[in-house]
């Protein structure tokens, strides 16, 4: 279960994080969701520590901005209080397999997700 | 001054003074006319006053004849013996004022020691000499005067050191010791003076190490020199007590002087002339040649070793033999009786001639016959035209006789030419093979010299020639000889100069003509490989391992824009070639296991710029598999190369165009995926009119969304290179039912798979699992629901060559009519197909890319069957 989890979900389409948001507090019970519409904001966020670290990130990949892997390249540059326990997973409706490989690679990426995301998934991933 | 008149008188010695008559010139010294001696002088000399005969006495001649050669200035001693005192005297000679002879006596010496001692001389030492006659006289002089060493040494060949020839030590016979010269008396002795230390000569020589260990205190040495004034040795006297009598032994010594002188001179050359004979006879015995030695009657006095060693008798039985002795089995080379009148030394003898290299066969007492050669040399005698002796000298070549005799046989027969000439070219011996050759007769070769046969060589050159092969003993060359008919024939020649005994040049010819020619064909044949290697188009280089090249054709050459193959040749490969260098080593490692392997690689030309090449190479290997080369054949590819890279370039554009496409449309799909399986979420009335609205929007959803998909694999089918992995089928399939779950409907149905052979097969794995997914989701899709039990079945059989995969089910089957057309694109063989009609299509054209095949059996209402053959891309 993901309650009292801080949860940061980093996507550009505002149904995609209306849907994401529903069902991680329906079937997961989220309490503390924090969006951001870019990697960039996302990135600020985190910096300025307002909303706390997150422990958990849904991230995007195609973004205007910061895209999912720029998003990446600079989560690794900061401090380790920022990152250390944080788990990052891709949620992304790209069917290239260099994506999911590239997403596999790093070793803050947990999962791969595709979208659409499904209760399924999210219960076999969260509410062990 | 006083006058000579006083000084007479007032000596307190015996002194005469005689008056110098000169000639008319006034400096040669006529006579001595006594002048006046005082009564000393008389006394010692005589008791008569009357009747002594001055002149004769004192030997006034001799002292004449000393004075007229020798300076004036000098002393003359000489000894005088008084009959009627029986006692020697010293008498002092010397010339005063250039008017006045003086004669001083000052004491008699000892009489009866110089009796004893001349007695002896004349007696018992005459008959010693060397080593024998040093002690004996050391010994006298010692016991007379009653000292403890007296010895004679002689001054070694360095002048640093002195050798003891002979001397006395203590009542024996001093060992012969040599001694360095360095800081003892002796040195100053030989300052050509004599010296004498009466006591403390410890003292005075600390650095005198025998002295000390003697410990002797007194020393009394006189050099020997010779006739010249050079230093031959020294006479010693020494003693552990301080002398007595220093003066009588001065005496002594002076009176022997001259004898051991005599003795020293004649053991000095006697010394160099016995080590000048040991020389000698070293050199003799070390000579290769036996030695003998015969006087005029033929007896045998002298032989070298070498000469026991060949004729086989040890040196007894040699001496004293002649050449007549009935012992002796000579023959000559036929084998007929060579009589002993007839041998060199006894022809020498009879008439003086030399005689050489005369062969000889000696039968030696063991029953062999030893093939001599002989040379005989005479020697005369004073005036005599007759030689009193000869010398012999002789080689045993029995081995090269042996050669020489096998060649006469075999050689004959042997297809080889084979001549024997002299060292001028006249031909002495030839087989019938160089007859054939040249067309001459062995009779006419036999009159002729090689200078008649040579057509490349003659005269001067043909001389200095021989002269090389005789000083080099043998070579190997070509050259060309003209036939009795004129023809030239190219021949090899291998000529060998045999020495011993022979004098001869043993050669072997062989005709080489077609040698030749066929030498002209492979050479021309190689110009024209060389011609087409040259003008070839594509580029030939020949490197060795380290990095240099060793050969390259133009193209070659041209190709990496060098001058010429000097230029290449300096050019470090693996550095300043390769674009990287570590690419060398790779492909080096690589190639040294294949054959013909092609490899594509940058180089880097003279002026920077980089191309491709393709290389076709190889190693030459010698026969033990040793690298010797490494060649190849290259083209440049760099256009090739270019528009390669370029055409990736663009399919990597257009796959990510695709994917980018793919993406915007599938975003908003499962948008509105997520959205529907959201609200479907939101009431628990799963039979809601509602719900099953719901469920509609998201089956065409999927449906589109499973068209983007394939859309996208069928482009990628056609842009993407074949990959080639390992593939593992079970896990493949797994996948694939998994991602395949939402089409099932809620119909349970059941799934087995078996996977036959423990081969693993290579291929396209994201092909393959195309192609799997479109056949399986057609399986899946097309169940018929009406049966009780419905089925897929997946059975999968792997071999080294291929893996065939069956995928049937008891699905509604397939109607015959449409069985032929299933593959074509947009083709729906139902109307209860939810597809787009791309599905066997993409997983056809797919298949084609693997090399694979797709055949279906089908039987309408009762199933399906696929069969797919992938070949494994190994092998």
């Amino acid at each position: 279960m993901l309650a009292k989890k801080n949860i940061l979900l980093v996507d550009d389409n505002n149904i995609d994080l209306f849907i994401t948001q529903s069902f991680l507090k329906k079937f997961c019970g989220a309490d503390t969701i924090f969006t951001a519409s870019s990697g960039l904001e996302a990135l600020n966020t985190i910096n300025s520590g307002i909303n706390g670290f997150p422990e958990i990130i849904f991230l995007d990949i195609k973004m205007p901005e910061m895209d999912g892997f720029e998003f990446l390249n600079e989560f690794e540059k900061l401090s380790d209080e920022r990152k250390t326990n944080c788990e990052i997973y891709m949620l992304s409706s790209s069917q290239d397999p260099s994506d999911v490989q590239k997403s596999y690679l790093n070793p803050f990426v947990k999962n791969f997700i595709s979208k659409p995301i499904s209760q399924d998934l999210l219960k076999s991933l969260f509410n062990k | 001054m006083i006058s000579a008149d006083k000084l007479v008188d007032s000596a307190p010695f015996g002194l005469a003074c005689f008056r110098i008559a000169r000639d008319e010139s006034g400096i040669k010294i006529n006579r001595f006319d006594l002048f006046k001696m005082n009564h000393a002088f008389r006394l010692l000399l005589t008791n008569e006053d009357n009747n002594f005969d001055y002149q004769k006495e004192l030997k006034l001649d001799s002292i004449l004849e000393f004075f007229q050669k020798e300076k004036e200035s000098v002393n003359y001693n000489q000894l005088y013996y008084s009959t009627e005192n029986s006692a020697w005297y010293k008498l002092d000679c010397w010339i005063a004022d250039s008017t006045w002879l003086m004669i001083s006596v000052k004491e008699k010496v000892e009489k009866r020691i110089t009796d004893e001692i001349f007695a002896k001389l004349s007696t018992q030492f005459a008959h010693l000499s060397g080593k024998e006659f040093f002690e004996a006289i050391s010994a006298q002089i010692a016991q007379v005067l009653g000292i403890d060493y007296v010895f004679v040494g002689k001054l070694n060949h360095d002048a640093l050191s002195i050798s003891v020839l002979g001397g006395y030590e203590k009542g024996s016979i001093m060992s012969e010791i040599t001694y360095e010269l360095a800081g003892t008396p002796c040195q100053n002795v030989l300052g050509k003076k004599l010296c004498i230390y009466p006591q403390g000569i410890q003292n005075l020589f600390p650095q005198d190490v025998l002295l000390q260990e003697m410990g002797v205190n007194a020393y009394v040495g006189s050099p020997i020199m010779s006739k010249d004034g050079e230093p031959l040795g020294i006479i010693v006297a020494l003693n552990d007590e301080p002398f007595a009598t220093t003066n009588q032994i001065v005496q002594i010594i002076n009176l022997f002087i001259d004898r051991v002188t005599a003795e020293m001179q004649r053991y000095k050359s006697e010394q160099s002339f016995q080590e000048s004979q040991l020389r000698m006879k070293s050199i003799i015995n070390s000579m290769a040649e036996g030695l003998i030695m015969q006087i005029s009657s033929g007896e045998i006095v002298f032989s070298n070793q070498n000469a026991e060693k060949i004729l086989g008798l040890t040196n007894d039985q040699l001496l004293g033999k002649t050449s007549m002795d009935p012992s002796w089995e000579t023959v000559h080379e036929d084998g007929t009786n060579f009589p002993g009148e007839e041998h060199p030394a006894m022809v020498t003898l009879k008439t003086g001639a030399p005689q050489k290299n005369v062969l000889m066969g000696v039968k030696k007492k063991d029953g062999q016959l030893s093939w001599i050669s002989v040379n005989s040399q005479p020697i005369f005698g004073e005036e005599n035209a007759i030689p009193n002796a000869v010398v012999v000298t002789f080689n045993d070549i029995t081995e090269t006789k042996k050669i020489t005799s096998h060649y006469s046989t075999i050689l004959q027969n042997s297809i080889d030419g084979f001549l024997i000439h002299d060292k001028k070219g006249k031909i002495v011996e030839v087989n019938d093979a160089y007859c054939r050759l040249i067309g001459y007769s062995r009779e006419e070769l036999l009159k002729m010299s090689v200078s008649d046969l040579d057509a490349k060589e003659s005269g001067k050159v043909l001389i200095e020639h021989l002269q090389k092969i005789i000083t080099s003993k043998s070579e190997r060359f070509e050259t060309k000889h003209k036939s009795k008919n004129g023809k030239i024939i190219e021949i090899e020649v291998s000529a060998k100069y045999i020495d011993y005994g022979y004098d001869y040049i043993v050669v072997f010819i062989r005709d080489i003509t077609d040698r030749k020619i066929y030498a002209e064909a492979i050479k021309k044949s190689e110009e024209k490989y060389r011609n087409l290697f040259n003008t070839m188009p594509n580029g030939y280089y020949q490197s060795v391992p380290d990095g240099k090249f060793i050969d390259a054709n133009p193209a070659f050459i041209e190709m990496l824009g060098y001058k010429n193959l000097e230029e290449l040749k300096q050019v470090d490969i693996k550095k300043t070639l390769y674009v990287q260098p570590d690419e060398r080593d790779e492909i080096l490692t690589h190639n040294a296991e294949f054959i013909n392997q092609e490899e594509n690689y940058r180089l880097r030309k003279k002026d920077g710029t980089t191309i491709w090449i393709e290389d076709n190479a190889r190693y030459v290997k010698d026969s033990k598999g040793n690298v010797l080369y490494h060649e190849g054949i290259c083209r440049d590819i760099s256009d090739r190369i270019k528009f390669e890279i370029e055409l990736r370039k663009r399919n990597s554009e257009l796959d990510r165009f695709v994917y980018s496409a793919s993406h915007d449309l599938r975003a908003p799909l499962s948008s509105l995926l997520g959205l529907i399986n959201l609200v479907q979420t939101m009431t628990d009335d799963q039979e809601s009119e509602f719900v099953k609205i719901y469920q509609m929007m998201e089956k065409s959803v999927k449906k589109l969304d499973d068209f983007i998909s394939e859309i996208l694999d069928y482009s990628r089918n056609h842009h993407l290179p074949v990959t080639n992995d390992e593939i593992n089928f079970e896990e493949e399939i797994y996948q694939i039912i998994k991602s395949l779950d939402y089409l099932n409907n809620g119909v349970d149905w059941d799934l087995s798979v078996s996977i036959n052979g423990n081969n693993t097969i290579k291929s396209d794995k994201k092909r393959l699992k195309i192609i799997l997914n479109n056949i399986i989701s057609n399986s899946i899709k097309y169940l018929d629901t009406s049966k009780q039990d419905p089925k897929i079945s997946i059975s999968i059989e792997q071999n080294p060559n291929e893996a065939i995969i069956d995928i049937s089910d008891n699905g509604i089957g397939i109607k015959p009519e449409y069985l032929k057309r299933i593959f074509d694109m947009f083709f729906r063989a139902t109307e209860k197909s939810t597809g787009s009609g791309l599905g066997l299509y993409i997983a056809k054209e797919t298949l084609e890319k693997l090399n694979g095949k797709i055949s279906v059996h089908s039987v309408f209402g009762e199933g399906s069957t696929f069969q797919i053959t992938i070949p494994n891309f190994v092998g």
